[in-house]
């Protein structure tokens, strides 16, 4: 243990060192926009002095195992991951993003236009689509609503899969590979602005939540200095003509920190759900 | 149909060869294209498909061991995308784990072997397990379109050239028919004969038309000026033909007139009598004649001369000349009835001039007797001669008359005259025989001798010849006297013309008449040195036996 703890010292100081810092993005973020991550890791860094490089994972489990291995020093995460690796990768919030003013977002179930399905439960013995499996809006919150209606939704669809993306997601329902989907609402939103033909061939059936929303999180150790300097440089995003065009892209208003954070119904059902993988 | 384009304008022609090598080179392009097109297309496709497929073996592979369904479907939604592939599905066990429509082949379904039949399919393992069939179908109607696309640009490319062409051709043709028309238009006004109306430009084109229209330009010129001084010649004769006094005709082979000299006898003579009159009396060589006819109170002579296939008739009306000719004639009669009954007179005054002076004598002796005998022998030998020049011996009865033999009686009355002058008579003779009254052939030789032994010096010489040279018979008679003086031989043939002061003047025109009687010719040859007659008798049939 004092091993690991000289080491993440060393790694602190050869990192605050260097300057250097690397941001972590799963499938939270549009992948379909990177450009967004790397405009955005541009202002951070020129805001805060400090070279900040983008590191993608491909699902919360990856991003999990590089802020538990230290190998990205704050990320753009689910509420479910920061739930799991909070201990683990001692991870503190650093920002929430804000939609409609709220940093709440939904969970939204979605099938074609055409489709005649009004709720979730519409899709039994169809096709459906979750995103990443630790994906609160598009994985714990439909399994965890068909489990309060005692449905096991391993048996509950005729084919299930995991596109661990909200926009393949998205996409998949478009496409007819599946019958309907669970996406983030924030994601759905973006994609509406960044794709609205394509969006018009969806609609949102069913609607589940306010969660709170995906957080960006950072290691504990990283200097509290850079942190708060990561801090006001998100929150400037907001008031330069550059950071709005970056907030587009993630469609959301601005970046801050709430007064008040609350991961709690979220890890009610993660834990409502670790008992039914159990 | 082809005939039918001969008769259509160079431009259309031009157009039409354009088109036809065009649209079968189009064609050709467009089968070629099409061909090449398809075959490339399902070559690459097929290439494109293995090598992706093969390449993703793994990427696959480790994804349906994944299960990650929505991985698969991104990779056979991505080879579809390939505008060539219709579908692409990766199944196990004919079980639907991705299909590129999958609306109509949703996750689950089961596929029937014929439908997979129609694709190409690649097994997918890991190790030797095996995970899942990846199965891709061609999309041939894209295919068959691009084709289509392919033959489509071809014939829109051949209908651009073809426009082009069509342009080009017109163009083209425009400049050559501009040229091809005024050399058209030029050889009508050549063919109708309107020089003046000759029409030539400079051209920017250096081609065979350019120089087809500048050579007929220079011939054009060279024939004009060819044809002016023809007119001007034509023109020219013409007007001295039309000034002479004889009509002048110019009769084809046809017997058509092809020139008229504007003579008003034109219109004294039917044509059809006149081409009659003209081949009826060809001359005996058949090429020219001279006749003289009659036609009412009027004489007119008509020439004939046949020049390069035509004939060349000249008609002159002498009728004037025939009266002139009659009144002449009968003057002269009368003139030589004076000059005969002056000369008659004359000499028979002379011969009485003796017998006057005896007459009277009352005693005659023998010598006045011998006198008187003599003059009176004189007056009978005289009024013989004018007896015989008034009514010469007829010889129509006397055929196959032997020459040599009148020849040496002749000879034999002259043979004192000839010694006594000393003369070497040559005798250079043939047989052949003659038809003459022998007192008429004794009148002839005997006057030719006669003139030929007074022209002789002593010791002259006289030839006498006969000969033969086709249907005639030749008696010449020649001597080396003196000659015949140039300024009287028109006149030896005159009656009493005469040189000799004992002579009557009638001998050569006696001659003269009784050769002209039998139909037979005379001519003279003389000069200082040698004179020379020359008797052309016509030989008969039996006379040419003998």
């Amino acid at each position: 243990m004092l091993k690991i703890v000289l080491v993440s010292i060393l790694f602190l100081f050869i990192n605050a060192q260097e300057g250097e810092l690397n941001f972590g993005v799963t499938s939270v973020a549009l992948k379909q926009d990177a450009k967004n991550i790397f405009d955005l890791t541009t202002f951070l860094s020129k805001e805060t002095g400090v070279k900040i490089t983008p590191k993608f994972a491909k699902s919360y489990d990856e991003i999990k195992q590089m802020l538990e291995k230290r190998e990205v020093d704050f990320a753009y995460v689910c509420g479910a991951t920061y739930i799991e690796a909070k201990h683990s990768a001692s991870l503190e919030i650093l920002a929430l993003p804000y939609f409609d003013n709220k940093p709440f977002y939904k969970s939204l179930v979605i099938a074609r236009d055409e489709d005649e399905a009004n709720s979730l439960l519409s899709f039994e013995n169809r096709i459906f689509a979750f995103s990443d499996p630790k994906s609160n809006s598009g994985s714990i919150v439909p399994k965890y609503e068909l489990k309060m209606r005692g449905i096991d939704y391993r048996y509950f669809f005729s084919e299930f899969i995991h596109t661990y993306d909200h926009s393949d997601s998205i996409e998949a329902v478009i496409d007819g590979y599946v019958d309907g989907a669970s996406v983030d609402s924030l994601v759905f939103e973006s994609y509406k602005l960044l794709k609205p033909e394509r969006a018009k061939k969806v609609k949102v059936v069913q609607s589940f939540g306010e969660y709170q929303s995906t957080p960006i999180v950072v290691r504990k150790s990283v200097d509290i200095d850079i942190k708060l300097a990561l801090l006001d440089a998100l929150r400037k995003l907001s008031h330069e003509d550059d950071g709005v065009n970056i907030l587009d892209g993630f469609g959301v208003c601005r970046f801050d920190l709430p007064e008040k954070i609350d991961f709690s119904r979220i890890e009610m059902m993660m834990k409502a759900l670790d008992r039914i993988d159990d | 149909m082809i005939k039918r384009l001969y008769s259509f304008p160079i431009s259309t022609k031009l157009a039409v060869s354009f088109l036809v090598v065009i649209l079968v080179f189009a064609i050709i392009g467009a089968y070629i294209s099409a061909k090449f097109t398809s075959e490339n297309i399902n070559e690459a496709t097929d290439r494109f498909v293995e090598i992706t497929v093969k390449n993703s073996e793994e990427f696959i592979s480790r994804r349906l061991l994944e299960d990650d369904k929505w991985a698969v479907y991104k990779f056979i939604k991505s080879i579809s995308e390939n505008e060539f592939i219709k579908d692409g599905v990766v199944h196990n066990y004919q079980k639907v784990i991705a299909h590129s429509n999958p609306k109509e082949f949703p996750i689950g379904k089961y596929l029937e072997d014929e439908y997979i039949k129609n694709g190409v399919s690649f097994d997918m393992y890991m190790g030797d397990k095996k995970l899942g069939v990846v199965t891709v179908f061609k999309n041939s109607t894209t295919i068959n379109d691009k084709v289509l696309q392919s033959i489509k640009r071809v014939l829109a490319v051949f209908i651009l050239v073809a426009s082009g062409s069509w342009l080009f051709a017109i163009f083209i043709s425009k400049r050559i028919l501009k040229r091809l028309t005024l050399a058209t238009k030029n050889a009508e006004l050549i063919a109708k004969n309107q020089w003046q109306s000759l029409e030539f430009k400079k051209h920017h084109e250096i081609d065979e038309i350019t120089i087809l229209l500048d050579s007929m330009e220079s011939m054009s010129r060279d024939v004009k000026a060819h044809i002016d001084k023809i007119e001007n010649l034509r023109n020219f004769y013409h007007n001295i033909l039309s000034k002479m006094d004889l009509l002048i005709l110019i009769m084809d082979e046809e017997h058509s007139i092809s020139y008229q000299n504007g003579h008003p006898l034109i219109d004294e003579f039917d044509i059809e009598y006149l081409k009659e009159t003209i081949v009826a009396t060809r001359g005996y060589d058949g090429t020219s004649t001279v006749i003289e006819i009659k036609k009412g109170n009027m004489f007119f002579i008509i020439s004939s001369v046949f020049i390069d296939n035509a004939y060349l008739i000249s008609i002159s009306d002498i009728t004037v000349l025939k009266e002139l000719e009659k009144k002449y004639s009968t003057s002269k009669s009368l003139a030589l009835l004076g000059e005969m009954s002056s000369f008659l007179s004359h000499e028979l005054k002379n011969l009485l001039v003796p017998l006057k002076l005896l007459v009277d004598a009352k005693n005659l002796n023998e010598r006045d007797i011998s006198v008187m005998k003599n003059a009176i022998k004189n007056m009978d030998i005289f009024v013989g001669n004018f007896l015989n020049f008034a009514k010469p011996p007829n010889s129509e009865e006397y055929d196959n008359i032997e020459l040599s033999v009148l020849i040496d009686e002749v000879l034999f009355l002259l043979s004192s005259k000839l010694e006594k002058k000393r003369i070497n008579l040559h005798k250079e003779l043939v047989d052949m025989k003659i038809s003459i009254h022998p007192k008429a052939f004794e009148i002839v030789a005997l006057n030719l001798l006669l003139n030929s032994i007074d022209a002789c010096e002593i010791e002259g010489n006289i030839w006498i010849r006969s000969y033969r040279e086709g249907d005639f018979a030749y008696f010449e008679i020649e001597d080396d006297g003196c000659g015949i003086p140039p300024e009287i031989i028109d006149k030896i043939f005159d009656p009493f013309f005469t040189t000799k002061n004992s002579g009557t003047g009638l001998g050569l025109s006696l001659v003269f008449r009784i050769i002209d009687d039998i139909g037979a010719e005379i001519d003279m040859n003389s000069q200082s040195g040698s004179t020379r007659f020359i008797v052309r008798f016509v030989v008969k049939n039996e006379e040419k036996e003998g």
